[in-house]
Parts: structure tokens; C-alpha cells; sequence
């Protein structure tokens, strides 16, 4: 008699699928979105529990490891940074013609006007689910080392993370990100070989992205990059 | 003014780069989530390690941070409880015999705000179940314990385990969905 999903999908929440169970669900949700909705349902059941647990003061000197852990000059890994990208919007109206662009909500932020790269390989790419219009636009500038990611019409997931890949030539896929909610947004210190066949994807993964380091959800949307000038 | 809503600006200003709002961002969440940590990893070393992973995720990720499906200590606890029961697995891959005495209902209430109902929902289902059942998904969630711990530590198959934890996630799921 097989298990009933729900009940699969919430021991996996729970943590007390075996590591051959789990391996076996955590691919099964690359493929079936059924199964992501059934966690993303477990989780926002049992996350209130998490608030009941007592505090404890974390040692003081932890917040220093943590604190140059995470400063630029330690830390290499690409980080999304909030941006209002008015450049890679107007790349992006040059590219799509007459795509209609959802609105951005209106910010308090400091409006940051960015003169487009010139004199470097710039690359971009359509990130769509399989046979759909576009959800992201994605723009890269190999001499800035800088991406800038314009959503479109991105579905929402509830209880879940959108997580970025890059994936260059034959390598596994590599995280760049989570996607941020609203707006367009741009990373920052991005290296991506040019010479090889890139792809940007962005899977499904549990909050606060995969804890894995490769995607453990099912891929909505993805896309090649291709050259748009070269200098 | 809600507690809540200050920790959604101090999220969102970590998603801008503002390391100032990322500190004030810790000093309010640190001891919450080391406590959720040390739940599950009681070596403090090994909490202390899953603090800082925890903490790198939710500056690299506090872009990503959607207001509309949850409070944002939610998010960062459950970022905190990931990494937890990761290393916990990783460390421990054939489970471990815990020491000390699980303090299975020493639980405080929860903060006020957008999750205070969820919460209260979710006690009143957790209430409604056999106290062993209620013992087990607590086990299973705030400590960490893996099936194959909690056969050893109650003494059953780890298949009597496995249906135990089934009926009461059913009932559990009944309960918040009815």
C-alpha cells in the first residue's frame, strides 16, 4: 500500500524521511509541483512552533565571526542587492519590442540611474517556463561583473524560495541567488565565462534556498544567454 | 507600532546592503534563533557553526524576503532550523542518543503579530492529540530527532515510529484544515 504524498511530504518537513527517502523526495519535487505545494503547506503549519522555543544569548563573540564573514572583502559569493534598474529596463524594452512590463511598486529608495556598459560583452536572456512568454529578463555585463534581473510576470510560491542558477557549459548548476520579490534587482562581482553556453534557471526551493548547493526543486524558469554586443 | 513591522524594514534594508540594519537585525533575532539552533545541535560548538551559516544565508538571501507569506522571524528561523537539521544529519548520519531529558512542554508564548494566530491554531491542534503523538511531532520538529532516534529512544520499531508520526500529521492536517 504506497504512502499517502501528504503524509511523505510531511515527514520530509518534519525531517524523519530516511536518506534514501528523502534523496527520493527532494528529486521528486524537481519534476512534481504537487509535491512542492504539499510542503510549502506542511511548512507554514508547523513554522509558528518555532516561536515558541526559548531564547538563548548567543555568544558575543559570534556576532564578529559572522560580521566578517559576510563583508565583501571575505565574502566572494555574488549577493542580490535591491537596485532600480532603470538602464536594464530600457535594455530590456529595446530587446522585447512590446512586451508590457508589470508595474513596479512605487519606492522610497534613492532612484539609481546606471549608463549602460559599453565596450564590454554585454548578454541577456529570456527566462521562461517551457513554451510560456517570459517571466525574467536577465542582462549581464562581462566588464562589470554585474547581472541585473528584471522579473515580468514571476508566479508566486508560497512557503517557498526562488532560487537562481547559473549553469555554464557542462558544470552542475551554481546558486546565485534568491530572486527578490519585487522589482528588478542586480548582483554584483558575477563571473560568467562568456566562451561557454551559459543558462540562468530558477528552481523552487525550501525558505531561504537550497541547503544542499544544488537545486533540491523543480525548475519553473529558465533560459540560454546570448550575446548582445561585443565590444 | 508592531515589533513585526521593524524587523520587515530591518529585513529589507539587509536586502539593500545596510550593514547597520543588519546588526540591529541580529541583535534582536540572535538569541531566538540560537535557541531554535541549540534545539536541535545541543554542542554548542556545532550551534554556534549553524549560526554563522544561518546568518550568512539571510544576509546573501534578505533580498528575497516576500512579506506576503510570512513574518520575517518566521523566515529566519526556518533558514535556522534548515541549516540545523542539516548538520545535524551530516554529523550524526546513523542518529545519536541525546543526554539530556527533552523538555518536551517548556515552550513560551510566541510574539504578538501576524503569526500570534497561526501559532494559536496550530497549539490548539497540537492540543487535540494524544500526548505521545503531540510529543513526537515536537521531537521531530524543535529537536531534530530522525526516525531512526526516536525508535531508539522509545523504544519501538523504527516502522511503529514511521505510523505513529503518519497518524498524527493526518490529524494535525485534519485539524488546521478544518
Amino acid at each position: 500500500m504506497a504512502d499517502d504524498p501528504a503524509m511523505i511530504a510531511g515527514e520530509y518537513v518534519l525531517g524523519t524521511l530516511d536518506a534514501a527517502e528523502h534523496r527520493a523526495f527532494a528529486r521528486s519535487l524537481m519534476t512534481d509541483p504537487s509535491a512542492v505545494a504539499l510542503v510549502a503547506d506542511w511548512q507554514q503549519r508547523l513554522a509558528p512552533l518555532l516561536l515558541t522555543v526559548p531564547e538563548v544569548a548567543a555568544p558575543a563573540a559570534l556576532w564578529a565571526r559572522i560580521d566578517a564573514a559576510t563583508r565583501p572583502a571575505n565574502d566572494n559569493q555574488p549577493v542580490w542587492r535591491w537596485q532600480v534598474a532603470t538602464a536594464a529596463a530600457a535594455l530590456v524594452a529595446v530587446v522585447t519590442g512590446g512586451l508590457a512590463l508589470r508595474p513596479r511598486p512605487a519606492s522610497q529608495a534613492p532612484i539609481v540611474v546606471q549608463a549602460p556598459e559599453s565596450g564590454f560583452a554585454q548578454q541577456i536572456a529570456a527566462l521562461s517556463s517551457e513554451g510560456g512568454s517570459p517571466a525574467l529578463l536577465v542582462t549581464y555585463d562581462a566588464g562589470s561583473g554585474r547581472m541585473r534581473v528584471v522579473p515580468v510576470n514571476v508566479s508566486p510560491k508560497p512557503g517557498h524560495s526562488l532560487e537562481l542558477w547559473v549553469i555554464a557549459g557542462k558544470a552542475a548548476p551554481k546558486s546565485i541567488g534568491l530572486l527578490p520579490k519585487e522589482g528588478a534587482a542586480a548582483l554584483s562581482h558575477l563571473k560568467v565565462d562568456l566562451a561557454l553556453d551559459t543558462t540562468i534557471a530558477v528552481s523552487v526551493e525550501p525558505i531561504g534556498g537550497s541547503p544542499t548547493g544544488s537545486p533540491t526543486g523543480p525548475v519553473v524558469y529558465s533560459g540560454k544567454m546570448i550575446a548582445l554586443s561585443k565590444s | 507600532m508592531s515589533g513585526e513591522t521593524t524587523l520587515v524594514d530591518l529585513l529589507l534594508a539587509t536586502g539593500g546592503g545596510d550593514r547597520a540594519a543588519y546588526a540591529d537585525l541580529y541583535a534582536r533575532t540572535s538569541a531566538k534563533l540560537f535557541g531554535i539552533i541549540l534545539r536541535i545541535l545541543p554542542e554548542r560548538s556545532m550551534a554556534e557553526d549553524a549560526m554563522q551559516d544561518a546568518y550568512v544565508k539571510i544576509w546573501r538571501n534578505a533580498a528575497g524576503y516576500d512579506a506576503s507569506r510570512g513574518s520575517p522571524i518566521t523566515w529566519m528561523a526556518t533558514i535556522a532550523r534548515n541549516v540545523a537539521i542539516d548538520q545535524h544529519r551530516r554529523a550524526h548520519p546513523a542518529g545519536r542518543q541525546r543526554d539530556e531529558s527533552i523538555e518536551l512542554d517548556t515552550m513560551v508564548d510566541g510574539n504578538a503579530g501576524p503569526s500570534a494566530e497561526a501559532l494559536t491554531a496550530l497549539q490548539t491542534c497540537l492540543g487535540r492529540l494524544d500526548a505521545d503523538q503531540r510529543k513526537l511531532v515536537v521531537a521531530a520538529y524543535l529537536h531534530g530527532e530522525s526516525r531512526e532516534e526516536l525508535a531508539e529512544r522509545l523504544g519501538h520499531p523504527m516502522g511503529t515510529i514511521k505510523s505513529w508520526l503518519h497518524r498524527s500529521l493526518a490529524r494535525l492536517k485534519a485539524c488546521l484544515n478544518g
